[in-house]
């Protein structure tokens, strides 16, 4: 007869009954294990991108910072550089000078580059200059002494 | 001959006795048996590359960000020595190329001015500044001279002692001849420890007279000092136009 549904027979133990919330079960288990799984693939995948892009920044970071050093080293030249190297020289023999007692000779100072060299004797100079200036400016009380024609 | 096998015998009594078809399949895909061994290699694969990535970052975080400090390299910012963390080498770059900024251009003008015969005004903080080199050369000159009076005052003190021994031991001595002697000794010290006073007061002895820091000698060409050829103490520390 059309439209007429005809029930299963009944089983042994009564599993008939079960089946229709057993199919509800499984279905929403079914639906689970398949957000679980996409989840999970998601996790894995998205780990290995994100570790990817991360390795990607790192190394791009780590050259900027050897191009930042690069660039940074073109100056100043080896002369100036001398000058500052001569200061922290300096520094560090008078703290060895403070905290070594015992010596038996007097230290000597370390040997001036050729850039410090050059600006002593400038600085002399110019104190000579200085000098030598106040030594001919004639005072204001000497007269003026003009020569005959 | 061996019966065959029932094939439904093996099955659990559920689905014997089910209504439905039981169609039973000998064998399996042909690709069945790898299935195991590409999801092994897809996860070897994964894990393998996310190991790279991860000693990747690792590897580039620790070289910009090392603080450690190497003792064995000096450097001119830090007490501790050269740091290895590229972020500290450019921030101790950055702060020797402030120090150094305005050095040759100082030297223009000291000579501009001594050529117009004029007091300079020009000053740089690494000579006239505080921690510079003129107040460390000030320092330097006493802390030579303060040890150049130490050894003196260890000298005499020396020669001090020996004469109060020899004092000590001439009091107690009963016989004429050692006694001769050791007045003969006694007399040796004394003009020793005179002659050490007198080189004191005069700075006479020239071992023992304090080079002015202002005043040293120029480096040598063959030098390999950081402070007279740095391009050959430290080569790295030039590159591009600093070193043509």
């Amino acid at each position: 007869m059309i439209g007429t549904v005809t029930p299963p027979p009944e089983a042994e133990d009564g599993r008939h009954a079960l089946r229709r919330p057993g199919v509800v079960w499984r279905t929403v288990r079914r639906s689970a294990a398949w957000v679980a799984k996409s989840v999970v693939r998601l996790w894995v995948v998205g780990l290995l991108v994100a570790a990817a892009m991360g390795s990607g920044v790192a190394l791009n970071q780590m050259f900027q910072a050897q191009a930042q050093l690069e660039a940074l080293r073109e100056e100043p030249g080896p002369d100036v550089f001398a000058v500052i190297a001569y200061r922290r020289e300096l520094a560090r023999q008078i703290e060895e000078m403070g905290r070594v007692r015992s010596e038996d000779a007097v230290p000597q100072p370390p040997a001036r580059p050729v850039l410090l060299e050059e600006i002593d004797i400038a600085r002399q100079r110019n104190r000579q200059v200085v000098t030598q200036g106040v030594a001919t400016t004639p005072s204001a009380a000497s007269p003026v002494v003009n020569a005959p024609d | 001959m061996d019966e065959p096998e029932d094939p439904i015998g093996g099955l659990p009594d559920i689905v014997r006795n089910a209504d439905r078809p039981i169609i039973i399949y000998q064998g399996g895909p042909p690709n069945q048996l790898d299935q195991a061994a590409s999801n092994s290699l897809g996860l070897l694969s994964w894990l393998a590359l996310l190991s790279l990535c991860l000693f990747i970052i690792g590897f580039c975080f620790w070289s910009v960000w090392n603080p450690a400090h190497d003792p064995k390299q000096a450097s001119l910012v830090y007490a501790e020595g050269r740091p290895l963390g590229l972020a500290r080498q450019v921030e101790e770059r950055r702060q020797i190329n402030k120090t150094a900024d305005g050095v040759v251009s100082y030297l223009d003008r000291l000579r501009a001015d001594n050529f117009d015969r004029r007091r300079t005004r020009a000053s740089h903080a690494l000579f006239s500044g505080p921690g510079g080199i003129d107040e460390l050369r000030r320092d330097w000159d006493a802390k030579c001279q303060s040890v150049r009076e130490s050894i003196y005052d260890r000298r005499i003190g020396r020669l001090d002692a020996q004469i109060a021994e020899l004092q000590r031991q001439r009091a107690r001595q009963s016989d004429a001849v050692q006694a001769a002697r050791l007045d003969e000794d006694l007399q040796t010290l004394v003009r020793q420890r005179t002659l050490e006073t007198a080189n004191r007061r005069a700075d006479s002895d020239p071992a023992l007279r304090c080079t002015p820091s202002a005043l040293a000698p120029l480096c040598a060409a063959e030098s390999a000092e950081p402070w007279c050829r740095p391009e050959r103490a430290a080569p790295r520390e030039f590159t591009g136009k600093a070193v043509r």
